[in-house]
């Protein structure tokens, strides 16, 4: 039983992170429609400017806030120079999923083609373990999970507690119509783009604490399992990411006690039945197809 | 030197096979497939253990399922197969109920988590080493010398891509192809039309899953050797990337694109030095340029070098030779519109179907005007806290026109799409000629009759302004996928479909435009394709929402002479109409609706003395 308990624990961690990424990404989708499928590759950019800045004396919180800092920074930029203008010019999905994967591509391949595809991993003091009744977390964990539970909240406060907030939830609800109503949709579409950037990048700093050793083709099964997490709960809500990354985050530490190689499919094999018994998601409103 | 030849002409003929079969799920049945890679690699790991023996040989170095020492070209058939299999059973999940962009991110997720399962579980496929030592069918050819043996190959590969070519020529050129075609640029217009959209896209994307399947066993017999790392999920996106730079649809663009990519930039690149920061840089940069190929090509070119071509018509020589004629006389547009108000009626735009001898599978209009034909009790819909349509009640009799009027947000569209079968009716029935439809889906819905068409244009764009009507048939023969192959079935119906449907194009004077893309047209063309699309089923209810929406002010008056004419020909009509004076001269009866109920019903003049009619009208 212990195991359990113990996986549990792990897989607290593993939601907070899926978490954190699941949240930015829906959060994009939300305020752009854009499935943005360069996500991973930012974050495996955060996790390299991590790196460096650990490497040149910045400590873990510094390392945290490069990587945020990365991610927000590359995501605006990604969708001011890119995404907005395919998205301007037609409005067929199509083309703009394939844009944000030839990104991807791009950005993922242009990392590895400077720092090649050995493996990396942060150079930190020996983590320390700390109990909390039946589980056990480390210091890094206790701080990712602390982290995750600290940008999830503040998240929250700006979405539902402040002006700006209610600005972007009208942008991401009917763009249009904000507009018409003098919300300034342009900027509210580039702070989407920013925090969720800053997201991004901290779940990709998060991860590489986590796993350990990474490599640029990290970003790309994580991608894919808070693509799960996002569409468990209902795409294009950040409640609903929260709620899918706890899904989906602990259930695949549980499957890891008995079936270790089963692991990575969990989310898959979640996202298949949540998609056959509840398209829209557990949260999420219709965005079924219709007809 | 042969070799190398050789091999490349291999990967490329092999190559063309698996873009053949994107370019039917994407160019042709508009699937966003970023999970096409599973289906040839599922292709080749089964080739793979069919072809080898059980797994304890060779000293039980590798482990995988299977091994039955089938002999060629067993391995090719069984990964065809298997791979459609896989196909359909994705297609069956996927895109039965999902918003297309949410499909492709299904798929990709299918193909990372795949590469991870057969990494992973490695009792399957031998995990991240893959399998190794597959005998190809070199072995049947050992008198031959190697090089021999690549030619022989190359030509066994050019057999099989000019299979892959007919065979997407016969499904893309079909009718039922053309249906998939139209599903693609209007699924919810396809569906009014009574084509089953879901059916025809798993269908499709099963058989762009067979060739994927050939593609990948083809591979397999020639490399030997089969493993994860060689199906990541970027591979598919390489294929993409060929049939955007070819030309989405355009087989012959897609074989030009695969040709370009493949060769130019996968296999291109080897003669290059090294060089970059990194031992991997050069692999990467093909990456980089990959991507940035996709999207100059996207921003500047999207339909590609080779464009998907406009399908042209043979215009029938009997109609040219001597009805045009006559026709011309008597269906004399501008005459006609005054004629009609002084003769009450002549030219309905519906005489050509009432004269034809033979319409097997069309609605004959009803025989007794004055039958029911529509009957909706107490239809409500909610959506989330607003009552959107509530308990509305209406009826249509054969042979009128009744218009359905209110203001902004009244209810009206939703309550014309809960009819259509497109929006569907939380209580409440729709009796449509005495039968039960409330649980019939739109396509089905438009098979028993009622067609519809829609408020925003909705032709289909890439569809000539002939193909657009010709989707409207609903001959079995004409939508059935075994037409693709057995052309005899539909050739000669085509034709008098052909030959009616010039007749309605003459008839709304766009029989000049027959060959133009309908995504060229001008709105009040798109809106007269759209009416005459929907009369080529043979409709027995004809639901209408704003027909003059969009439309210049001076082509309304054109639009209502061919309404009063569908009317004048016995077919039912349900106007959604903001423009009152259509209403008043197209509509016997008409429907008010303010808040999402019906409020009164009567003729124009009737309602216009009704207090509570204007006070919801003005102030509503």
């Amino acid at each position: 039983m212990q195991i359990y308990y113990q996986a549990f624990g792990f897989g607290i961690v593993t939601a907070a992170l899926l978490a954190v990424g699941a949240v930015g990404f829906t959060l994009q989708f939300a305020v752009s429609n854009v499935f943005n499928l360069a996500y991973g590759s930012v974050m495996v950019v955060a996790m390299y400017a991590a790196y460096v800045s650990l490497n040149h004396g910045a400590g873990l919180w510094g390392a945290l806030a490069v990587g945020g800092i990365t991610g927000s920074v590359l995501s605006y930029l990604i969708n001011r120079l890119v995404y907005r203008h395919f998205v301007r010019k037609q409005a067929n999905r199509f083309t703009i999923v394939l844009v944000t994967l030839a990104v991807a591509l791009m950005m993922a391949n242009l990392l590895e083609g400077i720092v090649g595809d050995n493996f990396f991993s942060y150079q930190l003091p020996t983590q320390i373990a700390y109990a909390f009744g039946p589980f056990r977390f480390t210091n890094y964990e206790t701080i990712i999970v602390g982290v995750a539970v600290v940008a999830m909240v503040a998240v929250q406060a700006l979405l539902r507690g402040t002006k700006l907030g209610s600005a972007m939830r009208a942008t991401a609800e009917n763009s249009d119509l904000a507009g018409n109503c003098g919300v300034p949709t342009d900027r509210m579409e580039d702070i989407a783009w920013l925090i969720s950037g800053f997201l991004c990048g901290l779940a990709g700093v998060s991860l590489a604490l986590t796993i350990g050793q990474f490599t640029p083709t990290t970003g790309n099964v994580f991608l894919v399992t808070i693509i799960a997490a996002a569409v468990v709960g209902g795409v294009g809500r950040p409640v609903g990411a929260i709620l899918g990354a706890l899904i989906v985050g602990v259930s695949e530490e549980i499957v890891a006690v008995p079936a270790s190689e089963y692991q990575v499919v969990v989310g898959f094999a979640l996202l298949i039945l949540v998609l056959l018994l509840r398209p829209q998601g557990i949260l999420g409103t219709a965005q079924v197809r219709s007809g | 030197m042969t070799y190398y030849v050789g091999t490349l002409l291999i990967y490329l003929l092999i190559d063309g096979v698996a873009a053949l079969g994107l370019n039917l799920q994407y160019g042709v049945a508009g699937i966003l497939s970023l999970g096409f890679i599973v289906f040839q690699a599922a292709g080749a790991y089964v080739a793979a253990i069919v072809t080898l023996g059980p797994d304890s040989g060779n000293g039980g170095f590798q482990q995988y399922i299977g091994g039955y020492h089938w002999p060629f070209p067993l391995p090719v058939l069984a990964a065809g197969l298997v791979a459609g299999a896989l196909a359909a059973l994705v297609g069956v999940v996927v895109l039965r109920k999902l918003r297309r962009d949410y499909q492709a991110m299904v798929m990709l997720v299918t193909a990372v988590f795949a590469t991870a399962l057969i990494e992973g579980v490695t009792t399957l496929f031998n995990g991240s080493t893959g399998i190794a030592l597959v005998p190809g069918p070199a072995k049947w050819f050992n008198h031959f010398g190697s090089e021999d043996f690549i030619w022989l190959y190359a030509a066994w590969c050019f057999v099989l891509l000019a299979a892959a070519y007919w065979i997407s020529l016969r499904v893309t050129e079909s009718p039922w192809g053309r249906s998939l075609r139209a599903a693609r640029d209007n699924e919810a217009a396809a569906s009014a039309l009574g084509k089953d959209v879901v059916r025809l896209q798993i269908i499709a994307f099963t058989i762009g899953g067979v060739l994927a399947g050939i593609s990948g066993a083809l591979l397999v017999e020639y490399i030997g050797a089969w493993a994860p790392s060689g199906w990541l999920y970027p591979e598919t996106f390489v294929l993409f990337t060929a049939i955007v730079v070819g030309g989405t649809g355009n087989r012959r663009g897609v074989i030009l694109g695969t040709f370009l990519i493949s060769i130019a930039i996968g296999e291109g690149s080897t003669y290059l030095p090294t060089f970059g920061p990194s031992p991997v840089f050069e692999a990467s940069m093909q990456w980089v340029l990959i991507g940035l190929i996709t999207l100059v090509m996207l921003w500047f070119r999207p339909q590609g070098i080779l464009p998907e071509r406009p399908r042209r018509y043979r215009h029938p020589s009997s109609a040219l030779a001597t009805s045009s004629g006559d026709r011309a006389a008597s269906w004399d547009k501008g005459v006609r519109a005054r004629d009609r108000e002084m003769n009450g009626d002549d030219a309905p735009l519906m005489m050509a179907e009432s004269t034809d001898s033979s319409p097997p599978q069309g609605h004959a209009p009803s025989e007794h005007p004055g039958d029911l034909v529509l009957r909706a009790e107490g239809l409500s819909r909610r959506f989330g806290g607003v009552l959107a349509v509530e308990s509305a009640t209406l009826e249509a009799h054969a042979g009128t026109c009744v218009g359905l009027i209110g203001p902004n947000g009244a209810g009206k569209s939703t309550l014309l799409n809960m009819l259509a079968g497109s929006e569907r009716s939380d209580s409440g029935r729709i009796l449509v000629d005495g039968e039960d439809v409330t649980g019939l889906p739109a396509h089905k819905r438009a098979r028993l009759g009622v067609v519809r068409t829609f408020q925003l244009a909705s032709e289909f764009p890439k569809l000539t302004v002939m193909e657009n009507l010709l989707v409207g048939s609903r001959d079995r023969d004409m939508n059935s996928f075994a037409g693709c192959f057995w052309g005899r079935r539909w050739r000669r119906k085509e034709v008098e479909l052909i030959d009616r449907a010039w007749a309605l194009l003459e008839r709304v004077n766009l029989a000049s435009k027959s060959d133009q893309l309908a995504g060229t047209l001008s709105g009040g063309e798109r809106r007269l394709v759209e009416i005459a699309r929907a009369l080529m089923t043979e409709p027995k209810l004809l639901l209408l929402d704003e027909p003059t929406a969009g439309v210049n002010p001076g082509r309304i008056r054109e639009i209502e002479d061919h309404l009063r004419s569908i009317v004048d020909a016995g077919v039912t009509v349900l106007l959604v109409e903001h423009q009152l004076e259509v209403v008043d001269r197209v509509c016997d009866n008409v429907y008010v609706m303010a808040n999402g109920s019906v409020l009164a019903s009567g003729t124009l003049a009737e309602l216009r003395k009704r207090e509570d009619v204007l006070s919801a009208y003005f102030s509503g």
